[in-house]
């Protein structure tokens, strides 16, 4: 009786592992992103060469439905994207046009900055898209956290070899994420800082994406505002209203 | 010696059949040798000179670190001294400048990924042959600045016709995303894949609007007058042009791959011109080794009454030269012959072909040209060898004794 107890704790005591692995990834996730909210952000995309900041507003329903509008700078404002499930669309203000970005220009950056356009449409995937275990501990800007890494599932539809994941033990909030390729090299490193109450809860304001393959160049985004469970309109997410072309 | 050349002359005559047989060996082997390399360094000029002025051009200028990872802010500002210090370059025929960038485009319901070419549209005209690629409606023109032309198959895909609006997208130098409208005034077919597949052209100035490039550019695109020179102007340019701090690039360097291509194909042709000289080498080994076992008895006998085996040995070497000479002589005629016919009239493949060679962006021809260093080098090559294949024989002379020679064989 008291032999078999041993590695039967053993047994349940790796499940436990996994299980929590997992529980902290999708916890985390479901922390971040409401059920629907709205929101102000500020863009800042720095390159050795340039850097400029753009404005935007969100709303966001699930993680099915986004809107999200420039602001300025003037040349830019009144562009609107639209995603639907896996499919993105973009409004032109200038020319007046919509435009279905094609498969093959997912991995394209998305306005200019280091985030793809494929990072908006598959933003939802990382607890359901990966196997994943706890591979440590350690401390990101003062906070206690665990470090989870993750593997992408044979059949995940994913474009990253692996990815290690900084979750803060004290509030399950992402504290930062290394994107490794299939070769495995750091491609980009996103770093969650500014921790305040937003809406309500508490969330990284400034979410910083660091390319590591060119030196100096990142885009920084910012809240500015966000509400959380809002009441949206489904009509917010058609092309009625992405074409209502208002000109401000 | 002069005893020795006519005896040497009337030897190659004795036996007639064999000689002649030899001459036409080496005849052959040096005409088609010749012809060989001919036909394919005249194939790749031409498709080098065919590509380089379709689009690529002979020498490109791009801002440093543009070829590895185009983008850009690898562009460099276009000016005045720019154009005079490569107008100064005596072999620079003609010089545009082009932006290049990647772009969405959008007809309707379909988008598309896109490259997009800012071009001038006369001076293009001077570099390229992409004007005259216009199989339907016209090419750009200065007047109309909103007009682009596109590759017939992307027009294709789009389903869209000549006339329509095609809204383009594209992230500017500052990266920030412009758009513009434009009307199709053209569809182009090059029979380079990637341009009919997603080549879009618009007038530089409108590029520049579109993608904040004030006053710059990515390339310019150089024409030169002779391509076997490529080298000297390419360094000679490159010391012109440091001060304006830009990379001076050959078509080589721009298009790797096509010359990889045909360095690998020049390569196995040399293989085989190898394999061609080997077999004649042995040829020659045999007919040479014959006519001289078969004349031990005579041999002995010169030998017996005093000839030097050395001398004996000069007799046969200067009958090697003497076929040599003539088959090498009449190789080299023919050569010149069929070369200069091919290099007049280049033999076009029929249409099953073009398809296919369109698909790696050569020319579905056969064109020969003379250089003078294939006839060297080819006849060169077949002459050592030949003098190589006959040592084998010729040790069996020196080691005969005379009478051995002339009782045992």
């Amino acid at each position: 009786m008291k032999r078999r107890s041993i590695p039967l704790l053993l047994f349940s005591f790796s499940l436990l592992n996994a299980q929590s692995a997992y529980e902290i990834v999708k916890r985390s996730e479901d922390l971040v992103r409401g059920e629907s909210s709205r929101g102000s952000f500020r863009m800042t995309v720095v390159t050795p060469e340039y850097s400029r900041t753009i404005i935007m507003d969100s709303w966001w329903k699930g993680t099915d439905k986004a809107l999200i509008e420039i602001k300025s700078p003037p040349r830019e404002a009144g562009n609107k994207t639209l995603k639907v499930g896996n499919e993105l669309w973009m409004y032109l203000r200038n020319t007046e046009t919509t435009i279905k970005v094609p498969p093959s220009m997912m991995m394209q950056s998305w306005n200019g900055s280091d985030f793809t356009n494929d990072d908006l449409v598959r933003e939802s995937s990382m607890a359901d898209d990966y196997t994943m275990e706890i591979a440590g501990e350690d401390t990101v800007g003062g906070a206690p956290t665990w470090i989870i890494d993750l593997s992408p599932r044979p059949t995940a539809p994913v474009v990253w070899g692996r990815i290690r994941h900084w979750v803060r033990k004290s509030d399950y909030l992402p504290a930062r994420t290394e994107y490794f390729d299939e070769k495995g090299t750091l491609v980009r490193t996103m770093l969650y800082s500014d921790f305040r109450r937003f809406g309500g809860r508490v969330l990284p304001g400034k979410w910083r994406m660091l390319d590591n393959l060119e030196e100096g160049e990142y885009t920084e985004l910012e809240y500015l505002s966000l509400d959380f469970d809002v009441n949206i309109s489904d009509r917010m997410f058609s092309f009625r209203e992405l074409e209502r072309g208002r000109r401000q | 010696m002069r005893l020795l050349l006519t005896l040497a002359w009337r030897n190659v005559w004795r036996n007639k059949r064999r000689s002649i047989i030899t001459i036409l060996a080496v005849t052959f082997a040096v005409m088609l040798s010749i012809v060989m390399r001919g036909i394919q360094l005249g194939t790749y000029e031409v498709n080098i000179r065919h590509v380089v002025e379709l689009f690529t051009g002979y020498i490109q200028l791009q801002a440093p670190g543009y070829q590895e990872s185009p983008s850009l802010r690898k562009s460099f500002r276009l000016g005045p001294e720019l154009q005079d210090a490569l107008a100064e370059e005596d072999e620079v025929l003609a010089s545009a400048p082009r932006i290049v960038g990647d772009g969405l485009v959008s007809f309707r319901d379909n988008s598309q990924g896109a490259i997009l070419f800012g071009v001038d549209p006369s001076a293009e005209r001077s570099v390229s042959t992409l004007p005259d690629k216009v199989s339907a409606g016209f090419f750009l023109s200065e007047k109309n600045p909103y007009d682009v032309v596109v590759g017939h198959t992307l027009l294709e895909n789009l389903g869209c016709a000549l006339g329509d609006d095609l809204v383009v997208l594209a992230q500017g130098y500052d990266g920030s995303l412009g758009n513009l409208k434009f009307r199709i005034v053209g569809a182009m077919k090059t029979g380079i894949l990637d341009l009919d597949r997603s080549a879009v052209l618009m007038p530089l100035a409108t590029a520049q609007e579109l993608l904040l490039m004030e006053g710059r550019a990515t390339m310019i695109v150089v024409r030169l007058e002779n391509l076997r020179r490529i080298d000297q102007v390419r360094e000679s340019l490159a010391a012109r042009l440091d001060p304006f701090g830009l990379a001076v690039l050959s078509w080589g360097e721009v298009m790797p791959d096509l010359r990889e291509g045909i360095e690998l194909d020049n390569v196995s042709g040399m293989l085989m011109l190898a394999i061609l000289i080997l077999v004649v080498a042995f040829g020659i080994t045999n007919t040479v080794l014959m006519s001289v076992t078969e004349r031990f008895r005579e041999f002995g006998i010169v030998l017996s009454v005093g000839m030097q085996t050395r001398t004996l040995v000069g007799l046969v070497v200067l009958e090697i030269a003497f076929i040599v000479a003539i088959g090498t002589t009449a190789g080299n005629a023919l050569a010149y012959g069929i070369n200069s016919y091919l290099a007049a009239n280049p033999i076009s493949f029929g249409s099953e072909f073009e398809q296919m060679y369109a698909e790696y962006g050569f020319l579905p021809r056969i064109e020969s040209i003379i250089l003078l260093s294939s006839f060297v080098n080819n006849t060169l090559a077949i002459l050592g060898v030949s003098l190589l294949a006959s040592l084998y024989p010729l040790t069996k002379i020196l080691r005969l004794e005379p009478l051995k020679g002339i009782r045992y064989t």
